[in-house]
């Protein structure tokens, strides 16, 4: 159902090829998504504190964000939550484009 | 018999406190800035003559906790394990709601959900199927409107009909997938052997805490007998599914239970999803890349001239009020009791009066801050602040959240330090709060107040914004080294926050806040002000070098001799003088003390300025002609606050403390008094805050960082003070 999915499959597939979850993602990440931009986050990368602050507001894999400020620290809409993420923070999110 | 236990849960943001206000009828303090209620509220709740203890437990957007303030509350719900739980959901956010109400269900707690803010889904057009809802949920579903109080009858019917269902409840199951349901299954076939473990809840949430990490649950688990081996076996399976899966085990559940809220939404929520709305429209200027800095300044510029200038009119009537009527009162009391004359009036006179009144004279400044203060938090612009800021932040090395406690510091630094809690490491929240004391907090204003205006006059609030800018500056600098030092960034937390919508400011929300603050100064005025002003005065009267109990020179006082071996090491900042310093020594008692001391210090040397006696009606009448007065120059006042330096207030004839001051200070100084007035204000600005500061620091941080920031604080100060004065010299100023 979602192109994520598959992607993380591979993944998980390296890793237990004996890599470790990879530490940054390959494809688009969300620092580099325009304001206006809707995107569907594949991965969510980072150590424990950060996944547990994405997780709990449901910055999870599937869900479809709005870039509303892209600069310095983005500001994201999901589900009428406003999010600030800092910029390090979006450096470790995959994402792709939603479509409309 | 204890009541039953109701527990208030929700998201940050979701109106919890307002709620508990509503249900418990007390009254706490409510931001709209995520991690307002950093420590529990509790009070009690009666239905149809049933008692209850409600908590108000801090926000949370689930039961596994990493920061501390999270541990408060999910510590709370799964340790109490509260008779019923009303989980407050912001009706404009209920995926984040329903998937915290799915993590309690899970837990094993009854609950009723509290839809809020309900009148704004009507506006929105958003319909939800209640009778759906509820089903799907296994919970009573109450719509309301905690800011009008609607609601809070179905509420309350609610609340006691599940508290006082009997038998385990259902906890609902939600399919996390086949690959974590072969794991947990794994695990909770081992939990049911150990019934130590199926005492701290229903074995598959218990469980799943364990997958997800949570330490509170570790921790309760790891201390009952076989839970060692318990712990080891969950670490396995968690191992596990991250590797079958890519992701970390809380991800996965996180998406599971978002997909089951998507699912149920899909089924009971009619409605547009939100748009772009207003909110996003201020967004786009308020947090603009390049014009979010110079509004933040504009609107911190604005803050201090309404706290400074547009209530100093109100000021001088207190002052007025205090040292004219109030004291003539108290004089012809004590002479009713024909107790004039002697040490008893001086105490009453000298020693109080002087101190608590030289203290409640500013407490129309606070009540300008405070307010200030209040319209910021509640508009939801103080969030904003931290994604402002957060490039700047991170420079000195700590993430842009900790601006919101360092904002909290500009109202009271004791706050600010707790605030600290909604940090997420140990290592953020210690340099945040090492930060805080340079904030300058409300009751340091006083002091510049009183001493910017004896030497710079008009120009007072360029002064005081100058303290302000100062404090920061040396918090850049402070943080700077630490973070360079002995508090390296091994792992830094990367940034990522809920922004609340922008709403207008509620009245009664601002003014809650606005009262509970300025009456915690009122009565900080009439107990430890007053405890100080005793102390003081008590110290002036006790003879060192001759005389009499109360008929002693001040200058042989203890406080005087106390004070004189202080003074020496102020000489070269240029307030040598033995009051200057006794003014500094008190004021580690609380900032406010300073003004006091001095109003008492001076006051001695000075001469009676009792001045006639009236009559009661016409010192009634002189109060109430003078407040008419300052509300007429405080009306004049506002129209200039954006303006700079536009407000000419009418600089009436100095009073006597002033002209003391002034006389001091060029004295000690040798001829440059201003320069040192501006020394003064330095250290004032840099020394530790206050008693309560120092015990709130050792309280979250230990008594090795307590007395840290003690002799950092002195140091700093001492230094900032004598560079003032020396360099100001050098350069010619003053």
């Amino acid at each position: 159902m979602w192109g994520g999915r598959e992607r993380r499959r591979e993944r998980a597939r390296a890793h237990r090829r004996g890599g470790s979850v990879a530490p940054a993602p390959a494809g688009l990440t969300l620092d580099r998504v325009r304001r206006g931009g809707r995107v569907r986050l594949v991965w969510v990368g980072g150590g424990p504190r950060l996944v547990h602050r994405l997780a709990a507001l449901g910055m999870v894999p599937g869900a479809v964000v709005t870039v509303t400020r892209a600069h310095g620290p983005a500001v994201l809409a999901l589900h009428g939550t406003r999010i600030a993420v800092g910029r390090r923070a979006a450096r470790l999110i995959e994402v792709e484009e939603a479509g409309v | 018999m204890t009541p039953p236990v109701v527990a208030i849960a929700g998201c940050p943001n979701a109106g919890k406190t307002t709620l508990f206000n509503h249900l418990a009828g007390a009254r706490h303090s409510v931001g709209n800035w995520p991690g307002q209620t950093v420590e529990r509220h509790e009070g009690t709740l009666s239905i149809d003559g049933e008692e209850f203890r409600v908590v108000d437990l801090p926000g949370i957007y689930g039961l596994v906790a990493v920061s501390a303030e999270e541990s408060i509350a999910t510590g709370f719900l799964a340790g109490e394990r509260p008779a019923a739980a009303i989980t407050v959901v912001d009706v404009t956010k209920l995926n984040t709601g329903l998937h915290l109400v799915a993590q309690v269900s899970e837990a094993g707690i009854r609950q009723v959900v509290a839809l809020n803010m309900w009148d704004v889904a009507d506006r929105r057009g958003l319909t939800v199927d209640l009778g759906a809802l509820q089903e799907a949920l296994g919970a009573r579903v109450v719509p309301t409107v905690a800011r009008r109080g609607e609601g809070m009858v179905d509420l309350r019917a609610a609340v006691a009909e599940v508290a006082r269902t009997a038998g385990p409840p259902t906890p609902m199951v939600i399919d996390y997938g086949p690959v974590v349901e072969r794991h947990l299954g794994a695990l909770v076939e081992a939990a049911v052997d150990i019934p130590e473990v199926l005492r701290l809840g229903p074995p598959r949430w218990v469980m799943l805490q364990l997958l997800a990490g949570d330490a509170e649950t570790r921790r309760r688990v790891g201390a009952v007998a076989g839970g060692e081996a318990m712990l080891r076996a969950a670490q396995g399976e968690a191992a596990a599914i991250t590797a079958e899966t890519g992701s970390a085990v809380e991800v996965v559940l996180a998406e599971r239970r978002f997909e089951w809220v998507a699912g149920l939404l899909a089924r009971v929520a009619i409605g547009a999803p939100a748009g772009t709305n207003w909110s996003d429209r201020f967004d786009r200027v308020l947090t603009h890349r390049w014009l979010g800095l110079p509004v933040f300044l504009a609107v911190m510029w604005v803050v201090l001239r309404v706290t400074a200038d547009v209530t100093a009119p109100f000021v001088d009537w207190v002052d007025a009020t205090i040292s004219g009527p109030v004291s003539r009162w108290a004089a012809s009391l004590l002479g009713a009791a024909s107790l004039d004359g002697g040490w008893v009036e001086s105490l009453v006179v000298d020693g109080i009066l002087a101190g608590v009144g030289g203290v409640l004279a500013f407490v129309p400044v606070l009540f300008g801050l405070y307010l200030m203060l209040a319209l910021l938090e509640d508009s939801g612009y103080m969030a904003r602040t931290a994604v402002v800021m957060d490039r700047a932040m991170r420079a000195v090395g700590i993430p842009g959240k900790a601006f919101l406690p360092m904002m909290v510091g500009f109202g009271c630094t004791v706050p600010a330090i707790y605030a600290t809690r909604t940090l997420d490491s140990a290592r953020d929240r210690l340099l945040a709060g090492l930060l805080t004391p340079f904030m300058s907090c409300g009751a340091r204003l006083p002091v510049y107040v009183l001493l910017a205006g004896v030497f710079f006059g008009g120009r007072r609030s360029t002064v005081v914004l100058a303290m302000y800018l100062l404090g920061m500056l040396v918090a850049v600098l402070i943080g700077l080294l630490l973070s360079k030092t002995v508090l390296r960034e091994t792992d830094p937390t990367p940034l990522v926050m809920v922004l609340p919508d922008f709403r207008l400011p509620n009245a009664r929300t601002v003014w809650s806040l606005v009262r509970s603050r300025t009456w915690a100064f009122i009565k900080g005025a009439g107990t430890v002000i007053l405890a100080a002003s005793v102390a003081v005065w008590l110290l002036l009267a006790i003879p060192v070098g001759g005389g009499g109990f109360a008929d002693t020179d001040v200058e042989r006082s203890a406080f005087g001799a106390a004070s004189r071996g202080a003074a020496v090491a102020f000489g070269p900042a240029g307030f040598g003088e033995w009051q200057q310093a006794g003014a500094l020594l008190s004021g580690f008692i609380a900032k406010e003390v300073v003004v006091s001391t001095l109003a008492q210090l001076y006051a001695t040397d000075g001469a009676d300025q009792e001045g006639k006696s009236q009559s009661l009606g016409a010192d009634l009448r002189e109060i109430g002609s003078g407040f008419a007065r300052a509300a007429g120059e405080t009306l004049r006042a506002l129209p200039g606050v954006v303006g700079l330096g536009l407000i000419d207030l009418d600089d009436d004839s100095p009073s006597s403390l002033q002209s003391a001051i002034r006389t001091s200070f060029g004295a000690s100084s040798g001829g440059h008094g201003a320069l040192a007035g501006m020394a003064f204000l330095v250290f004032v600005l840099l020394y530790t805050p206050c008693i309560a500061a120092v015990a709130a620091f050792r309280q979250e941080f230990g008594t090795r960082w307590m007395w840290f920031i003690v002799f950092g604080q002195l140091t700093v100060a001492w230094l900032g003070a004598l560079a003032t004065f020396q360099v100001g010299r050098l350069l010619g100023l003053g």
